[in-house]
C-alpha cells in the first residue's frame, strides 16, 4: 500500500546541507503496525512528515494506496493528507479554543460532508477512543492522556488509508502512555495500518514490524513476531 | 521618576520598529492638531487688540418681519445714543473706498466713515496727533482725517511730519490730525487693512440722505460700562426701540442684537473650524488607539520583565508609573516630530487659503498646546498597556505556557476592541470628507445665473468731489465705448452692484396706487445697468427684452426689468410685461423685459427678487465695468488698466478681476475645509490600515501552530485565508457600525456647512463603507498570505 523507492530529502539552512535522507527503500503492507527506531537526529520525523505528505521528497518516488505522490502541489497534498493519512502527535495539537468534538470534527470540515454525517464519525471516533463524555470540554481541561486519545479519535476519524504518530507517548507518564499503546494495538487489530515513531522498546513490541534509522538510512530491519 | 523615563528611553531604543512607527503615528496625529489650533486660535480664541476687549460690542440691526439683516440709519443711532445708559461710548460708521493723493503718487484706500465714538469704542488712544472730537462730527466742521498705522507706514513712510499735512479724498481736501497706533491697523473683522478715517458727517452719502430714519446705511459699534452686561445692554436697547417705534410709526420691525464683537466676527467661521477640529481630534484618538494596540502588542514580549520586576518586590503602582512614563515620553517625541509636521501643513493650508490665514504661527501658545497634547495623549494611549501591565500575575508568567495563552487572548482582546475603535472614527472621518466633497462639487456646478467664463470686472468708482453727475455718465459712456473697441473684447457692460463682489441693494417694490405698510414690503435687489448687461452676463431673457441703448437717456421713459421671481410674486398668473412696479425712485416704471434669476454673494443661497434700472437716472452712479472676452480673458487685463489710465490719468488704476475666480472664492471656505479634511481623512485611513494590519499580522504570529496544525490535517489554502480574513472582516464590520453612530452623532455640526445633500446621506455611507471595508480587507490579506504559507511540518517539529 506504501512503497517508497531511492527517497532522499536534503535540507539547506544557512549554507549548510543536511541530508536527512539518504536513497531510502521502504514498503509498508496494508494492516501492519510499522514501528520505526533510531536516534535523535536520524531522519525519523523526516521520514514521518513525508509519509504523511506534510513535505516532499527531495528525490525517490513514493506510492501511496497506488498513486505517486511525490510530486503533488501543495494544494493536492493537503487533500491527499486530509482523506488518506491521520497525524497522532507528540504535543497532541489539539486547538485550545476548539472543543472536543469540534477538535475531531476538524479534518472533515475540509470535506464536502454533509453535518450530519460529521457528527455521527466524531461521535462514532470518541466513543472508540472512549472520550464520549467529554465532548464539550476544552482541551486545557484534559489531562495529557486524555488529549492524545482526542488526537486519536481525530486521527481516525476521516477513516484515513494509514494512521502516523510520532512518539505519541512521548510527552505522557508511562500509564497513559501504555493506554494510547493499547489503542493503537486496537485500531490495528480493527484492520488500521500504523506507521509509528519511537523511543522507547517496550512500545516498539506493539508494532508487528521495526526499522531503525542511522544516519539517515535503514541500517536493520527485523521482522518481529506481534507479542500478544 | 526620572530613572523610569531613562528606561523608557532605553526601551524605545530597543524596538526601533515600534518606536518608528508609534512615532509616525503620533507626529501626524499631533501634528495635525497643532497646525489647526494655530489656524483656528486666533480666529476664535484670542482677544481683540483692544483694552477690555469683552466691552466692545457689535449692535447688528435684524429686520424683525423678514429677519434679514439690516442697518442703522443715522436718526435713529442718534436718538439711541442720546438715551441710552449702558454704554460709555458709541459709534456709527460705514466703509466705502476712495482714491487718496499720498506722499508720492495717488492711491486707492479703503475709507472708514466714523461718528468720533469709534476712537472711544476701541479704547485706543491716537500714536501720533489726535483722534476725531464730537466738533469734527458738526456739519459744517474742517475736514480732518486720521490714518491708520498700516497706511501711514505703506503709504507715508512713517514720517512723523504728516500732521496737518493736507491731502485729497476723492479730490475733496482733508488735513490729517492723527496717526493710529499698529494695533489698530484695521477695523477688526474687516480683514483688509484700512488707510483712514474720516468723520461721519463729510460722507457724501450721508450728507445726502442721512436724514431719512428710512435710510439704513450705518454700521454701530458700542462699548459697555463696567459691569453692564450683553443682556442688561439688549433689554435697555428694547425698551428704547419700543419707544422709537410711537414716535415714528413708519421705522417698525427693526431691532439690534446686541453681540461681543469678538464673537460676531468670528460666527460664520464657527462651523468650518468645530468640523476640522472634530476632524484632527479624529484623527488624534486613531493615532493613540494605533499606538496603544502597537504597545499592547509589545507588553506581550515585556510580560516576563514585568514579572520579574513585580517578583523583585516592584510595587503594582511601580509597574503602571513605568509604563506610562514611557508613554509619555513616546507622546512628547511625537509632539516634537508633530511640529513639523505642523509646520508642513501650515505652510500647505496658507498656499490654499492666502492671506486669510496669515495671523496663523507657531507662536508660545501653539507650542504648549502640542506639548500639552502629546502629555494627554501619552497618558491616554499608554492608559490600556499600562492596565494590563497591571493585571501580570508573577506566577502566571513564569509559569505554564496555557495562562501565558489566556493572557495573550486578554491582550488580543484589547487588541480588538482598539483596532474597531480606528476603524469607527476613520469611517465617521471619511464619511464627513464625502460629504463635504459632494456638498462641494454640488456647489461649484451650481448655476449662479449668468455666465462667469471669460468675464472680467473693474469697479469704476469716481470722486463726487470732481465729478457732477453729468460728467460722471460722460465718462461710463467713453469707457463702454472704448472697452467695446478693444480687440478680443465680445461685448461689455456695466453694472452696481456685481452679483458676487458688492454687497446687494435691497429695495422696496410695490405696484403704484398699492403701497404697502411698513415692516410688509416686498424687498427685492435692485441692479442699476447699462443696455448690453444681459447680453454680457449671459442672463436668459425670459420674455420681452433687455434695455434698448435709447433708455440709456435721462429724459427716456421710465423702464425696467425684472427677473422672473418678482414676477411671479406680483403677477403669479399672467404677464408682468407693460405692468408697472415703483422701486427706489417712487416714480412708477413700465416692465419691458423678465429675466432669468441670478445669485449674489453666495453660491449655496437662493437666487432673491431682483429688478433692473437703466443706471443713467442712478442716485450715486458708481458703476462697474463688464468686459466679456472671446477667449481667456487674461490678456484684456493690461489693455482695460490703459483704458482706465486714459480715462482719467489722476485716478488710481484698479485691478480688474475675472469672475469665475470671485464665483470659486465665494465657496472657497469650504474648499479649504474640505482640502484639509480630505488629507485627515487620508491619514486617518491609513493609521487604521496600519493598526488593522499590524493586529492581523500578529494574531497570525500567536496562530502559527494552530495554522500549521489545521495545514497538517488537509485544510486547503483558502480555508486558512478565511480564517484569518474573518477575524478582520468581523472587527472591521463592528467598527463601521460604530462609525455610522459616530456620523450621526457628528452629522448636526457638519450639517450646517452641507450643500444640497443632508449630513445623513445613505449613499455616502455606503460608499465610505465599501471603500474602508476594501482597504480593510487588504490589509488583513498581507498577513493573512503568509498564513496561507504557513509550513504544516511545523506541527510535527513543535
Ligand atoms: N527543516 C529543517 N531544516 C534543516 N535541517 C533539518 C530540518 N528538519 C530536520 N533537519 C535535520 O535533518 C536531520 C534529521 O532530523 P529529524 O528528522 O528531525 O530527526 P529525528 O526525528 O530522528 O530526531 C537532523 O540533522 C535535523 O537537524
Ligand atoms: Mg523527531
Amino acid at each position: 500500500m506504501i512503497s517508497m523507492k531511492g527517497i532522499s530529502k536534503t535540507f539547506f539552512t544557512e549554507e549548510v546541507e543536511t541530508r536527512a535522507l539518504h536513497e531510502l527503500q521502504l514498503d509498508i503492507a496494508k494492516g501492519e503496525f510499522l514501528s520505526i527506531a533510531g536516534p535523535s537526529g536520524s531522519g525519523k520525523t523526516t521520514l514521518l512528515s513525508i509519509l504523511g505528505l506534510l513535505d516532499g521528497p527531495s528525490a525517490g518516488s513514493y506510492h501511496l494506496g497506488g498513486r505517486d505522490v511525490a510530486q503533488l502541489s501543495s494544494a493536492e497534498r493537503a487533500r491527499v493528507r486530509n482523506e488518506q493519512v491521520g497525524f497522532i502527535f507528540q504535543s497532541f495539537n489539539l486547538i485550545g479554543e476548539l472543543t472536543v468534538a469540534e477538535n475531531v470534527e476538524l479534518p472533515l470540515t475540509y470535506r464536502a460532508l454533509p453535518r450530519a454525517e460529521r457528527l455521527r464519525r466524531v461521535d462514532a471516533a470518541l466513543e472508540r477512543v472512549g472520550m464520549s463524555h467529554r465532548k464539550s470540554h476544552y482541551p486545557a481541561q484534559l489531562s495529557g492522556g486524555q488529549q492524545q486519545r482526542v488526537a486519536v479519535a481525530r486521527a481516525v476519524a476521516g477513516e484515513p488509508l494509514v494512521l502516523l504518530a510520532d512518539e505519541p507517548t512521548g510527552n505522557l507518564d508511562s500509564h497513559n502512555g501504555v493506554q494510547v499503546m493499547e489503542l493503537l494495538k486496537e485500531l490495528h487489530a480493527g484492520g488500521a495500518t500504523v506507521v509509528m515513531v519511537t523511543h522507547n522498546d517496550q512500545y516498539s513490541r506493539y508494532a508487528t514490524r521495526t526499522v531503525t534509522l542511522f544516519d539517515g538510512r535503514i541500517i536493520d530491519e527485523s521482522a518481529l513476531q506481534r507479542a500478544g | 521618576m526620572l530613572a523610569d523615563l531613562r528606561f523608557g528611553f532605553r526601551n524605545l531604543l530597543r524596538t526601533p520598529g515600534f518606536t518608528l512607527t508609534a512615532l509616525l503615528a503620533l507626529a501626524l496625529g499631533i501634528g495635525a492638531n497643532s497646525a489647526i489650533f494655530s489656524v483656528v486660535s486666533p480666529l476664535l480664541f484670542r482677544a481683540l487688540p483692544l483694552p477690555e476687549p469683552e466691552q466692545v460690542v457689535a449692535l447688528p440691526m435684524t429686520n424683525t418681519a423678514t429677519g434679514n439683516a439690516s442697518n442703522w440709519s443715522l436718526p435713529t443711532f442718534k436718538d439711541v445714543l442720546d438715551r441710552q445708559k449702558s454704554f460709555s461710548a458709541m459709534a456709527a460708521l460705514r466703509q466705502g473706498g476712495a482714491a487718496v493723493s499720498t506722499a508720492t503718487e495717488p492711491a486707492r484706500m479703503r475709507v472708514i466713515f466714523a461718528s468720533h465714538g469709534v476712537f472711544a469704542v476701541m479704547g485706543l488712544q491716537p500714536e501720533l496727533g489726535r483722534v476725531f472730537t464730537e466738533t469734527d462730527d458738526q456739519p459744517g466742521a474742517a475736514p480732518v482725517a486720521v490714518l491708520t498705522h498700516s497706511a501711514w507706514v505703506k503709504h507715508w513712510s512713517q514720517d512723523p511730519g504728516v500732521i496737518g499735512r493736507s491731502i485729497t479724498v476723492d479730490g475733496r481736501a482733508f488735513t490729517i490730525v492723527g496717526v493710529m497706533p499698529a494695533a489698530f491697523s484695521e477695523l477688526p473683522g474687516d480683514g483688509r487693512a484700512q488707510g483712514l478715517f474720516l468723520p461721519l458727517g463729510v460722507d457724501l452719502d450721508e450728507v445726502k440722505f442721512g436724514a431719512h430714519r428710512g435710510h439704513h446705511n450705518l454700521r454701530a459699534l458700542a462699548r459697555l460700562k463696567a459691569g453692564v452686561t450683553l443682556a442688561a445692554a439688549g433689554s435697555e436697547l428694547g425698551s428704547i426701540f419700543s419707544a422709537l417705534e410711537l414716535e415714528h410709526p413708519e421705522e417698525k420691525n427693526i431691532a439690534p442684537q446686541v453681540l461681543s464683537l469678538q464673537e460676531s466676527l468670528t460666527a460664520d467661521l464657527k462651523p468650518a473650524a468645530m468640523v476640522l477640529f472634530a476632524a484632527v481630534l479624529l484623527v488624534l484618538l486613531i493615532a493613540c488607539a494605533n499606538v496603544a494596540g502597537l504597545m499592547v502588542v509589545r507588553s506581550g514580549a515585556r510580560q516576563r520583565e514585568i514579572a520579574v520586576r513585580l517578583a523583585l518586590g516592584a510595587s503594582r503602582l511601580r509597574v503602571v508609573q513605568q509604563v506610562l512614563a514611557e508613554a509619555v515620553l513616546l507622546g512628547v517625541m511625537g509632539a516634537a516630530l508633530g511640529l513639523l509636521v505642523a509646520v508642513w501643513t501650515l505652510e500647505g493650508l496658507k498656499g490654499l487659503a492666502g492671506s486669510k490665514l496669515s495671523a496663523a504661527s507657531l507662536d508660545g501658545q501653539v507650542l504648549l498646546f502640542t506639548a500639552a497634547v502629546g502629555v494627554l495623549t501619552g497618558l491616554l494611549f499608554g492608559a490600556v498597556p499600562a492596565l494590563h501591565a497591571s493585571r501580570v500575575g508573577l506566577h502566571e508568567a513564569l509559569k505554564d505556557a496555557g495562562a501565558r495563552a489566556s493572557l495573550s487572548k486578554n491582550r488580543r482582546r484589547a487588541q480588538s476592541a482598539l483596532v474597531t475603535v480606528q476603524v469607527a472614527l476613520a469611517f465617521a472621518l471619511l464619511a464627513g470628507a464625502g460629504l463635504m466633497f459632494q456638498s462641494l462639487y454640488g456647489l461649484m456646478r451650481v448655476n449662479p445665473g449668468f455666465e462667469a467664463e471669460n468675464l472680467l470686472t473693474v469697479r469704476l468708482d469716481l470722486p463726487a468731489s470732481s465729478y457732477t453727475d453729468d460728467q460722471k455718465r460722460d465718462y461710463y459712456r467713453r469707457a463702454l465705448e472704448q472697452a467695446a473697441a478693444l480687440p478680443g473684447v465680445e461685448s461689455v457692460a456695466s453694472v452696481d452692484p456685481f452679483p458676487f463682489l458688492d454687497g446687494t441693494s435691497r429695495n422696496s417694490v410695490y405696484p403704484p396706487g398699492n403701497e404697502p405698510e411698513r415692516g410688509s414690503e416686498v424687498a427685492a435687489n435692485m441692479y442699476e445697468v447699462s443696455a448690453g448687461y444681459f447680453a454680457t452676463m449671459k442672463i436668459p431673457v425670459v420674455e420681452g427684452r433687455g434695455f434698448a441703448d435709447s433708455e440709456m437717456q435721462l429724459d427716456s421713459p421710465r423702464v425696467m426689468v425684472v427677473s422672473q421671481k418678482l414676477a411671479k410674486r406680483f403677477w403669479p398668473t399672467e404677464t408682468a410685461l407693460g405692468k408697472q412696479l415703483i422701486g427706489f425712485s417712487r416714480e412708477p416704471c413700465t416692465i419691458v423685459g423678465v429675466v432669468g434669476d441670478v445669485k449674489h454673494g453666495s453660491l449655496d443661497g437662493d437666487a432673491k427678487m431682483a429688478f433692473y434700472l437703466p443706471y443713467v437716472r442712478s442716485a450715486w452712479l458708481a458703476q462697474r465695468l463688464l468686459v466679456r472676452a472671446k477667449g481667456p480673458p487674461e490678456q484684456l487685463v493690461a489693455s482695460l488698466r490703459r483704458l482706465e489710465r486714459n480715462l482719467d490719468p489722476s485716478l488710481p488704476v484698479r485691478e480688474p478681476e475675472a469672475a469665475n475666480e470671485i464665483l470659486s472664492q465665494s465657496a472657497s471656505q469650504q474648499q479649504t475645509t474640505l482640502t484639509m479634511l480630505a488629507a485627515f481623512a487620508a491619514v486617518a485611513l491609513l493609521l487604521s490600515a496600519i493598526g488593522l494590519w499590524g493586529l492581523i499580522a500578529y494574531a497570525v504570529a500567536q496562530r502559527r501552530q494552530e495554522l500549521a496544525i489545521r495545514s497538517a490535517l488537509g485544510a486547503p489554502q483558502g480555508h486558512l485565508v478565511g480564517l484569518v480574513l474573518k477575524q478582520g472582516v468581523w472587527l472591521t464590520g463592528l467598527g463601521l457600525l460604530g462609525g455610522v453612530a459616530l456620523a450621526l452623532a457628528g452629522s448636526k455640526v457638519l450639517g450646517a456647512m452641507l450643500y444640497g445633500i443632508t449630513a445623513v446621506d445613505p449613499k455616502t455611507y455606503l460608499t465610505i463603507g465599501v471603500v474602508l471595508a476594501a482597504v480593510a480587507l487588504l490589509a488583513c490579506w498581507l498577513p493573512a498570505r503568509t498564513a496561507a504559507r504557513v509550513d504544516p511540518n511545523a506541527a510535527l517539529r513543535a
